[in-house]
């Protein structure tokens, strides 16, 4: 290589590279048929290295080489690139003309690509990205939404040139900046540049990088260094070796200018840690490019400046990445942080004792763009305080992993969101964590929160280096923090008390409370000794070390409570709080792997047995239950979470078709007598429960029937009226009275009647009005409502064309309804999108086949009238904004976008609320929207003797929330009436022992197969009917479907 | 010095600039908790005991660490400052073992004394209970993993004051250890027992292993005397309980001397041998017999006329110069004899011929330079020469010079491995051939213009002028290029020191102590009036003896007769073997040993511990030493026995 010695040396090798990049920068997709030259850029980051991207460069150029491929291609070039992000979708080829992205390539797709796509101008659609919401492919690399909003500057290159050559790197201006500043800036002018543009430490602590390097400049010492920091070490973070591998020469240049800036130094170390081969491979052969070139090494450019670069590997030792540690390292020491003051910039505290500036590879690596394109260009992005752009690893629970470079500035729901493309699976987000293990957790209701330096401090995080670990809802947030204790426990250099012995005790506290051993003041103490292993730790990786644990705290201290009061793990993950995870979810802590297993074995009434001795209402639960154990089911990570619901059903569908009876033992009567008011789910299994421990239950119901919204909300087509008067039957005959009819005004008079004890469970049968004119009209109701008038089978006239404006279960219900009752048309209009309706998926696409139509992003303004009755909507469009607290973006109304649809029946199913006007005023208090106030734990309201459950106390919930309610009632009233102390703890103790398999699945068992599904009627038959939809099993069917269960039950140690 | 005046805890105190805010702290009287501080350590903010709180500081800081300046506003005992104290103090109790009642350190413990401050009655973390190790595979230190609270005061100690770099931490976070080399066990490592990290250690973690249990520091007497272990005349502070000897610390760790090595810290304290208590004489049946200080000089008096002339007198050199001077005093006055020497003395006699012979020179052993130059130095050359074990002091303070100043180390030795970790040049040349070297490295700097010309008396340019390079390779099998290197390096020196020692001068004569003094002198590494040369002294007060006139030497070579004044020092090999030559041996010795096995009268005499005067150190400095124990019973200080027996011979001495 000849060096280069002027700026016309530069411009002219510049010139002779750039017509290369004129096949890149094509996007026109047409022109692949008539191109004669084609390049095909193949991702050789880690990622897709490990992937396949190597072999897939090799079928490329093998199947280029066979002779007579086509006469008008006449060259294929395949090019190995930098990182381009989408790091879960590699290998990655670019195709060019057209900027055409194919994901997952492997060497077998090869031909297919050549074939049709370069010879044939036809793109191979299945090797297309496809967006992870709808599903669609997308043929261009710039319409894909995880590009769309990203400002890629420190990547500008990565995936556009090769890394391997310097001139490529020149042809798009680089060391250009270098020249400038070594023929036409003084160094006091390039410092003055860097801080106008207000550049911030990429490292995590965002230190302006210009006063860091003014520091260095003034201290007095005629020997100085810099240093790269590359000891990229956060779990999941790869920023760093991203640009290490894909533009290395921007960091050279950037530390050459930075070390002309500063002045008095010759020498730079590249600290990058040793298992990153590739980086440093990459870095290495890029210096040796640019000594060649003279732009590095003795006399640059002739200008007097010297600087010289070396890499030290780093040994693999996350501290090192702390700034002191890493100079002890690279002087050869072990790699401990030493105690600031003296400042790596002061006499005395940099490497060997000299003044030294140390940066972030992130950081250096913009220096060369700064200085080229000036301070405003860069500082024209970004907030006030945090300039520019920063790159990301996105990684966790999100559809779109990868490497991304986005404003500071952008919000956390955008990163999430717009670019991450969501959560996979449809589970819901739960928060990210950001900073690595010395970050904090950012959650739902923070979706707003603009990523920047005091932003994120402001909520317990910290920036770090750009590691974002998204984590959805089967994340423990008790777990996350001992995850990251662990990591720092181990990474801890052991220097310090506090890191040292401070971490493990806080890990063993957390260890107690996923053990559900804690008691509530353990974590005062985890608290307190967190704080002082913050405060008091000698360097970063110390001071850091709690945040995991603040943070999830501070944002999630009720399942550190529910860890520690209820032991209960809510997201399933600490499996020394349960046998299994479906069965830890199970509000009712039913016993689902010993029915499935039953099932299994044939042993159907005794599978019925063991479910009805703890949920008195399978048939119920079997049909309409929301199966929470579902989504926590281990097979759902193989292939589909078991029909555990459908299994259910199937055993007490065949209980009662066998005739079989199950009558539980009752204890010993008691001479006490408890009211209970409401005979919905909660009432009836409070009932239930106090029966069996020999208590006189009367069950006040205002209602004519029984079964409070199972028997006046659930269409009989989800679950038929005699299955449930079935059920309650049962109760009634273990000797409950239920009084229909029969409204308690008065809870004083119950205590007079001699009763004595009261559980309120009346359930929320008030529905709630959108507020919009015109709701008055003849033809509008409320979907509870209009529910019950069916159900009680009660004559409503259902119009031709209906609206049913709401997303939840009983707005699917009401249409589906509506459709059974004749109506013609039936639409659905919903504020916010289809993935933020809260109704059962299953019922949504089951209203879809049966025909209704649905209108997001739309809601009503007006109920149009004539003569008092309704006869038209007027709606509005919406558009989404920022998030809200529940992590959906709010739907704003488009001003003018306004229309009307004629119809002639609205029903409103926009929520519904509890009626408690029967309570009197400050004797048992209330809170908003009328629910009662209880212990959410004991349920114990405020006047003594009374509890209250349900939705009565929770506003809507589920069946089997209710449920679990009820019986949690049924125990602190039992507790109560003994004059015990009321615990949180629900007792589920004096079942009859049923014996069932600890057989675990044969391996034949676990091999991916889907679920059984269970049979529909026919859709001719749907809409004209309130036949039940959904069939049971067969026998087969149920001990097939039981087969798939993993037993994790088994898997619990002792 | 600049004084600076800071505010902690609201009232004003000075400080120097320089200072840490611990220090002005402590010079203010205001105490702040330490444990990984120690004085002459470097500080290192581990433990975070001593943090305090600054203004304008987000977070508070260790004290240790932080420089003091003008102005700064500090306050050291807030209640926030106290609870994070007890904190770390909790974490440091639950996360290795520590039970007082078994460890040896109890009362005496840095931990257990803050235990007491902060009422640790009882910690809010669960006990981890690590099963850590116990490594005894040492003679004289243990290391208890499960006492250690890693604050690394042993490492630094091992680093920085023995410089033996033995110490360091293994494993990180909650795993770290301090280990022995590459996870040796101290007994097998390079550990050279010089006990810096007993007396380091803030608990019980490192202990001395032989004087177990003996007392804790508060019951004990602590008295200063000098070290008897040899020439460097180290200061001890030495522990006494009930009579008994209970532990040897070092005074202070900031002196050069004062660091002490395996002799001062543990030799001393071990008393395997059978201390004589009464006069002894050989009997009939050739045994030794208890007899009266009567019956004994009889048989003294009967061996003096039978010897007649042939009688002479040895003195060990780590006797007081008063006794030796009496001695000297009783072998010509009351033995009637000039014949008198040391166990070293022949050194001696070599050592002042060779400076004799060096041109211009009037000033004797004073010539020589104080060993603290060696910390000075910026090149070492150590020449037939084992400090290790002669003078383990010197030894160390070569390790510090070549480990903390960067000096370079060569050494010459034909028989010995000695600092075999440590040299940039080790050469060895044949035996004997040690003064054909020293000529040969002369010649080659003066050949090379690398002397100061000016400095080169024509006189020692003419006894170059028969020296041939290629000769000098051939008897000292040392390559060319080896000798032209270690040339270079020792004269382009600017504080070079050359060591040499007993090695030396058995294997050549005075001519190589000339050489060396006139290296030094041509290549300006000297220093004030002197030369940086260093001639090492085994006994405590070799220098003294040498200077009051015994190590006039022995005639006949072999006596008859010999009064052989040893006390509680040990023979050599080759000492026993020249005494089993003699006819009529008197042993005044301390205790049974092979020597007094031969003997045919044995006399009692004191320990180091029992005896007091001055020695005459390496450097000349002369040292008072104290008694710290009472003699045992029957057991006279020497002088007082030998003129005892002068007058029971009837010649009596009259001290001046």
């Amino acid at each position: 290589m000849e060096r280069i010695s002027s700026i016309e040396d530069l411009r002219k090798l510049k010139a002779s590279v750039e017509p290369r990049f004129s096949v890149r920068e094509d996007k026109d997709p047409t022109r692949i048929k008539t191109a004669p030259e084609i390049c095909v850029r193949i991702c050789h980051g880690s990622g897709c290295i490990a992937s396949g991207s190597e072999e897939v460069t090799k079928a490329f150029e093998d199947i280029t080489t066979e002779k007579g491929l086509d006469a008008r291609v006449k060259v294929i070039k395949t090019l190995g690139t930098g990182c381009h992000g989408l790091c879960e979708m590699g290998p990655i080829v670019l195709v060019n003309p057209g900027d055409t992205l194919y994901t997952r390539v492997q060497a077998e797709d090869v031909r297919e690509i050549v074939e049709k796509h370069i010879l044939n101008g036809e793109i191979v659609e299945r090797l297309l990205y496809h967006d992870p919401l709808n599903g669609k492919p997308i043929p261009t690399y710039g319409d894909i939404t995880f590009y769309l909003h990203q400002e890629r500057r420190v990547l500008h290159n990565n995936g556009f040139i090769d890394p391997w050559s310097i001139d490529e790197y020149i042809a798009r201006d680089g060391y250009q900046a270098l020249l400038k500043v070594l023929t036409q800036m003084k160094p006091d002018d390039v410092i003055e540049e860097v801080k106008r543009a207000g550049l911030r430490g990429r490292g995590g602590a965002g230190f302006p990088t210009a006063t860091k390097w003014g520091f260095v400049r003034s201290a007095q010492s005629d020997e100085k260094f810099v240093v790269c920091n590359g000891d990229e070490g956060d779990p999941g973070a790869y920023m760093n070796r991203s640009v290490l591998e894909g533009n290395p020469h921007s960091i050279i240049e950037g530390m050459a200018i930075g070390s002309y800036a500063i002045g008095n130094v010759h020498q730079g170390y590249a600290y990058v840690r040793a298992e990153y081969p590739l980086a440093i491979k990459t870095l290495k052969y890029a210096i040796a490019q640019a000594e060649g070139y003279g732009l590095l090494g003795e006399n640059i450019l002739g200008s007097g400046f010297s600087f010289f670069l070396d890499i030290f590997p780093g040994a693999g030792a996350f501290v090192c990445g702390e700034e002191t540690a890493l100079l002890s390292s690279i002087e050869g020491k072990r790699g401990n942080p030493r105690q600031r003051p003296p400042f790596p910039a002061n006499v005395g505290g940099g490497l060997f004792g000299k003044p030294t500036t140390i940066n972030n590879v992130e950081t250096w690596s913009i220096v060369p763009q700064i200085l080229s394109k000036g301070a405003d260009w860069f500082a024209n992005v970004g907030t006030e305080k945090s300039k520019g752009t920063k790159t990301f690893s996105l990684v966790g629970k999100i559809n779109n992993t990868g490497l991304v470079e986005v404003p500071l500035g952008t919000s956390v729901g955008e990163m999430v969101f717009d670019i991450g493309g969501g959560i996979p699976d449809g589970k819901k987000f739960k928060a990210v964590q950001l900073g690595g293990p010395s970050g904090g957790v950012i959650p739902i209701g923070h979706l707003n929160t603009p990523i920047d330096y005091e932003s994120v401090a402001a909520l317990g995080a910290i920036m770090g280096s750009g590691g974002v670990v998204v984590m959805d809802e089967d994340s423990c947030m008790v777990d996350v923090a001992k995850f990251f204790l662990e990591f720092t426990r181990d990474e801890s250099c052991g220097k310090c008390t506090p890191c040292r012995a401070g971490i493990p005790e806080m890990l063993g506290i957390l260890d107690k409370i996923s053990r559900g051993k804690a008691k509530l003041e353990d974590l005062d103490i985890l608290e307190e000794l967190a704080e002082m292993v913050s405060s008091t730790s000698l360097c970063g990786l110390g001071q850091t070390s709690p945040n995991p644990v603040l943070s999830t705290i501070r944002h999630f201290r009720e399942e550190y409570e529910a860890h520690i009061i209820d032991k209960k793990c809510p997201a399933s993950v600490c499996s020394g709080l349960f046998r299994s995870p479906c069965q830890h979810t199970c509000p009712v802590e039913l016993d689902i792997p010993g029915y499935v297993s039953l099932i299994k074995e044939g042993k159907f009434i005794d599978s019925y047995r063991l479910i009805k001795q703890r949920n008195p209402l399978p048939v119920v639960c079997g049909r309409v239950c929301n199966h929470p154990c579902e989504f926590k089911c281990n097979r759902g990570q193989i292939d589909e979470p078991i029909a555990i619901r459908d299994l259910k059903r199937f055993a007490a569908d065949y209980a009662y078709n066998q005739g079989f009876k199950y009558t539980p033992k009752i204890k010993e009567k008691k001479t006490e007598r408890v009211a209970i008011i409401g005979a919905g789910p909660a009432g009836l299994s409070a009932a239930w429960d106090l029966t069996l421990e020999g208590y006189h239950v009367t069950v006040f119901e205002a209602l004519p029937v029984a079964g409070g919204m199972l028997a006046v909300a659930i269409p009989e087509y989800r679950l038929p009226n005699d299955m449930l008067r079935k059920e309650i039957q049962d109760i009634e005959d273990l000797g409950v009275d239920i009084r229909l009819n029969t409204t308690v005004n008065d809870i004083d008079a119950l205590f007079a009647d001699g009763y004595k004890a009261v559980f309120i469970a009346t359930g929320a049968h008030q529905g709630t009005k959108a507020g919009v004119p015109g709701e008055d009209l003849s033809g509008v109701y409320d979907a509870i409502e209009f529910l019950r008038e069916i159900n009680l089978g009660r004559p409503i006239e259902v119009g031709k064309t209906v609206a049913v404006i709401g997303g939840g279960n009983s707005a699917i219900d009401s249409a589906r309804v509506s459709l059974r009752k004749g109506a013609g048309e039936v639409h659905i209009f919903y504020r916010r999108e289809e993935k933020d309706m809260p109704a059962v998926g299953e019922e949504i696409e089951a209203a879809k086949e049966e025909g209704v139509q649905f209108h997001f992003l739309t809601a009503p303004t007006k109920v149009l009238g004539e003569d008092g009755r309704v006869v038209g909507l007027e709606c509005i469009h919406m558009e989404l904004g920022e998030f809200d607290r529940s992590g959906r973006k709010t739907p704003n109304p488009i001003g003018g976008s306004e229309y009307s649809v004629d119809l002639d029946m609205v029903i409103e199913a926009i929520g519904q609320r509890p009626d408690t006007s029967f309570v009197k005023d400050g004797e048992i208090k209330t809170g908003r929207g009328g629910i009662v106030t209880t212990d959410k734990r004991t349920l114990a309201t405020s006047k003594e003797g009374v509890f209250a459950g349900g939705d009565v106390a929770t506003g809507p919930q589920t069946v089997i929330e209710a449920i679990s309610a009820g019986q949690r009632a049924a125990c602190s009233i039992r507790r109560y009436l003994k004059g015990e102390k009321l615990t949180p703890l629900v007792e589920r103790n004096g079942y009859e022992p049923i014996a069932y398999s600890s057989e675990p699945p044969s391996e034949e068992e676990t091999k991916e197969k889907a679920r059984i599904k269970a049979s529909e009627i026919a859709m001719s038959k749907r809409t004209s009917s309130f036949k039940e939809v959904t069939l049971t099993y067969s026998p087969e069917e149920a001990i097939e479907e039981a087969s798939r269960c993993l037993r994790c039950d088994l898997e619990v140690e002792g | 010095m600049n004084e600076i005046t800071l505010t902690i805890n609201g009232k004003q105190v000075k400080g120097k600039a320089g200072n840490t805010v611990l220090e002005v702290c402590q010079a203010n009287g205001i105490d702040v908790p330490t444990l990984c501080h120690l004085d002459g350590l470097s500080d290192i903010g581990a433990c975070r005991m001593c943090v305090v709180e600054i203004e304008k500081e987000r977070r508070p800081v260790p004290s240790c660490t932080y420089p003091a300046r003008d102005g700064l506003v500090v306050q050291t005992n807030t209640e926030k400052l106290e609870k994070y104290r007890r904190q770390i103090l909790e974490l440091i109790f639950t996360e290795h073992n520590h039970f007082c009642m078994f460890c040896e350190k109890s009362g005496d413990c840095e931990l257990q004394q803050l235990g007491y401050r902060y009422q640790m009655d009882h910690v809010r973390y669960p006990y981890t209970f690590p099963s850590l190790s116990v490594d005894s595979l040492n003679k004289y230190i243990a290391i208890d993993h499960n006492r250690c609270i890693l604050c690394g005061r042993c490492i630094r100690a091992c680093s920085e004051i023995a410089a033996a770099h033995t110490l360091d931490f293994s494993q990180r976070g909650w795993k770290t250890e301090v280990s022995a080399d590459l996870n040796q066990s101290l007994g097998e490592s390079s550990c050279l027992n010089c006990g810096i990290c007993v007396q380091a250690c803030p608990t019980g973690a490192i202990f001395n292993k032989i004087n177990l249990y003996k007392g804790i520091t508060d019951d004990c007497e602590q008295l200063k005397t000098i070290c008897p272990g040899c020439g460097v005349g180290c200061e001890l502070n030495v522990l006494i309980r009930d009579n008994n000897l209970v532990r040897i610390d070092a005074p202070s760790l900031t002196g050069s001397r004062s660091t002490l090595c395996r002799i001062g810290r543990f030799e001393l304290l071990e008393q395997t041998l059978p201390r004589i208590t009464s006069p002894l004489v050989r009997g009939k049946k050739c045994e030794l017999e208890e007899c009266s200080l009567d019956s004994a000089t009889q048989r003294i008096s009967r061996g003096l006329n039978e010897a007649k002339d042939s009688f002479s007198g040895m003195a060990s050199s780590r006797l007081p110069s008063e006794t030796l001077s009496l001695f000297n005093r009783f072998v010509s006055e009351v033995i009637g004899s000039d014949s008198i020497d040391t166990p070293d003395g022949a050194s001696y006699r070599i050592i002042s011929e060779g400076i004799s012979k060096f041109a211009g020179n009037g000033k004797g052993l004073d010539i020589e330079c104080p060993i603290e130059e060696i910390l000075e130095a910026d090149c070492i050359l150590v020449i037939g020469a084992d400090p290790e074990t002669t003078n383990p002091v010197v030894s160390t303070l070569t390790r510090r010079a070549v480990s903390q100043s960067k000096a370079k180390l060569i050494v010459v030795n034909s028989a010995k491995d000695v600092f075999p970790l440590w040299t940039d040049l080790w050469l060895r040349p044949r035996v004997g051939s040690e003064s054909a070297l020293l000529t040969g490295l002369a010649k080659i700097i003066v050949d090379k213009g690398l002397a100061e010309s000016e400095k080169v008396s024509t006189e020692f340019k003419e006894s170059l002028s028969q020296c041939e390079i290629g000769e000098v390779t051939r008897t000292t099998g040392i390559e060319k290029e080896n000798l032209e290197q270690m040339a270079e390096m020792y004269a382009q020196a600017k504080r070079g020191v050359i060591i040499y020692g007993d090695d030396l001068l058995q294997n050549s004569g005075s001519g190589s102590v000339t050489t060396i003094l006139n290296l030094a002198s041509i290549t300006a590494n000297q220093v004030g009036n002197g030369l940086r040369v260093i001639s090492l002294k085994p006994g405590a007060n070799s220098r003294g003896a040498w200077e009051l006139g015994l190590a006039k030497g022995i005639k006949p070579d072999r006596p008859k007769g010999l009064y052989l004044l040893l006390s509680d020092d040990t023979a050599g090999e080759r000492l026993l073997n020249w005494l089993r030559g003699i006819d009529f041996l008197v042993v005044q010795a301390s205790y049974h040993s092979p020597v007094t096995a031969m003997a045919d009268v044995v006399l009692p005499s004191p320990i180091w511990a029992e005896r007091e005067g001055e020695y005459v150190d390496i450097d000349g400095r002369v040292l008072e030493i104290k008694q710290v124990l009472k003699p045992s019973d029957g057991v006279l200080q020497d002088k007082e026995l030998l003129m005892g027996i002068s007058q029971k011979l009837g010649r009596e001495l009259v001290l001046s």
